[in-house]
């Protein structure tokens, strides 16, 4: 598998995408065996259940497969893109199951099931190498509740249970957070060398 | 309502782009997305700026049965063998087949038969799934001649695109075009003879994305993105 540089994997993605607003069905599959390790994996850390991973899974390729026409309307970026329709997709299921509490066997059958080889995709275009930076500049507090939301797709309630702090005190870390990076983001873009 | 500061509505696509803004306010807010194109394009930036946070996540390499399952829902699969050609680029089988299965996946999409004093009966929604308005709502004069749309969240669409409704008779080789949507508003769609026959032997009513002023061939060029279960109006004796 070709992971061409910097934005090798997107440009490549962007084309299959194309293909599939054609009704290419090989161009989904393509996209399919290039994407699907990535976004199973994000999916699986909101869901925690591989079945209903997998099921989230089947549903954001046929969402890509329905929309893919309207897809250069919406941004150049395909990695972004796909990432959101599976991370929506996620919340909209975990909002129609209710969260269930954190079962530490289901996490420790988590990580085995993320043993697994296949190829990450370049998930960050250039301007946004600086996350790192950027996120490592906020404060620990903020960059913890941040990543909890995200990655595992909790509100600010469990976010605050997650971790033993007040509601209040989350809320403010996640919005003063998102502010923060966002400004960092911004100028460093800025200052980037392009 | 007076617009929120660009401040707060980008503290907003920002929590909406984490996940934290959930329940009717995360409805709201994917309302106004679809309303409003530089509100998607502060959503977009914030996806844009968070996807790296994916970057230590492991990958997980799905089990077979997903693809297959991505093959049979979105009929890919029957691709393989076609031919291209002198036929129009539309391959009906494959539309219907399509359609039929798009169908198992079309949420929300409600249909009743109106009080019976009504002029007008709401005959099929057309809804994406995880919408949370419909798309358009169709509705159907019990003379059978007319159809009213009304565009509710028509799904947004380039210059040079339209979204034609297509009526999928069961058993039949090919839909029969009903008439282009209207973006917003509303927008009365006359039904000839054909369409009138084709209609009334319907279940299901699908829509495609086509070149501006509709298909060119007079059978779906491009992608189903909504398939909507129809019926037809209730008889006048009832």
């Amino acid at each position: 598998m070709a992971t061409d540089g910097e934005s090798g994997d997107d440009a490549a993605l962007v084309a299959l995408i194309a293909r599939c607003a054609t009704q290419d069905g090989q161009a989904l599959a393509e996209l399919y065996r290039r994407a699907s390790p990535t976004l199973l994996g994000c999916l699986l850390r909101i869901l925690r259940r591989r079945a209903l991973a997998e099921e989230a899974l089947q549903d954001v390729f046929v969402q890509v497969w329905q929309r893919a026409a309207q897809f250069d309307e919406y941004r150049g970026r395909a990695i972004p893109w796909l990432v959101s329709i599976a991370r929506y997709r996620a919340i909209d299921i975990l909002r129609r199951e209710r969260a269930e509490a954190v079962d530490p066997q289901e996490l420790a059958e988590r990580e085995m099931t993320s043993s697994g080889d296949p190829a990450e995709l370049e998930l960050a275009s250039a301007g946004e190498r600086w996350l790192d930076y950027c996120l490592n500049a906020l404060s620990d507090d903020q960059r913890a509740t941040i990543r909890l939301a995200y990655l595992e797709g909790r509100t600010h309630i469990e976010v605050a249970s997650a971790l033993d702090r007040p509601l209040g005190s989350v809320k403010s870390w996640i919005r003063r957070g998102l502010r923060a990076l966002r400004e960092c983001l911004d100028s460093c873009a800025i200052r980037a060398p392009s | 309502m007076r617009d929120p500061s660009p401040e707060l509505i980008d503290a907003l696509a920002a929590e909406y782009a984490v996940g934290t803004l959930r329940g009717p306010a995360r409805r709201r807010f994917e309302r106004w997305i679809r309303a409003r194109s530089d509100v998607a394009a502060r959503v977009r930036r914030w996806e844009d700026r968070l996807v790296g946070l994916l970057a230590g996540v492991a990958t997980v390499r799905p089990s077979p049965r997903v693809w297959r399952e991505i093959e049979l829902r979105t009929s890919t699969r029957v691709r393989t063998g076609e031919t291209v050609g002198a036929r129009p680029s539309v391959r009906p089988m494959r539309f219907l087949a399509l359609a039929a299965t798009l169908a198992a996946l079309v949420f929300g999409v409600s249909l009743y038969l109106a009080d019976a004093r009504r002029t007008w009966e709401l005959a099929a929604e057309i809804a994406a799934p995880q919408a949370t308005a419909p798309a358009w709502s169709i509705e159907i004069d019990r003379r059978a001649d007319e159809l009213r749309v009304r565009a509710m969240n028509a799904p947004a669409l380039a210059a040079d695109r339209e979204h034609e409704l297509w009526a999928l008779v069961d058993g039949a080789a090919a839909p029969v075009s009903l008439g282009l949507l209207p973006q917003a508003g509303e927008a009365r769609l006359t039904l000839g003879p054909a369409q009138r026959t084709a209609l009334a032997r319907a279940s299901k009513v699908a829509v495609s994305l086509e070149p501006r002023g509709g298909s060119p061939t007079g059978a779906p060029t491009g992608p189903v993105l909504f398939v909507a279960d129809v019926r037809p109006p209730r008889h006048s004796s009832t």
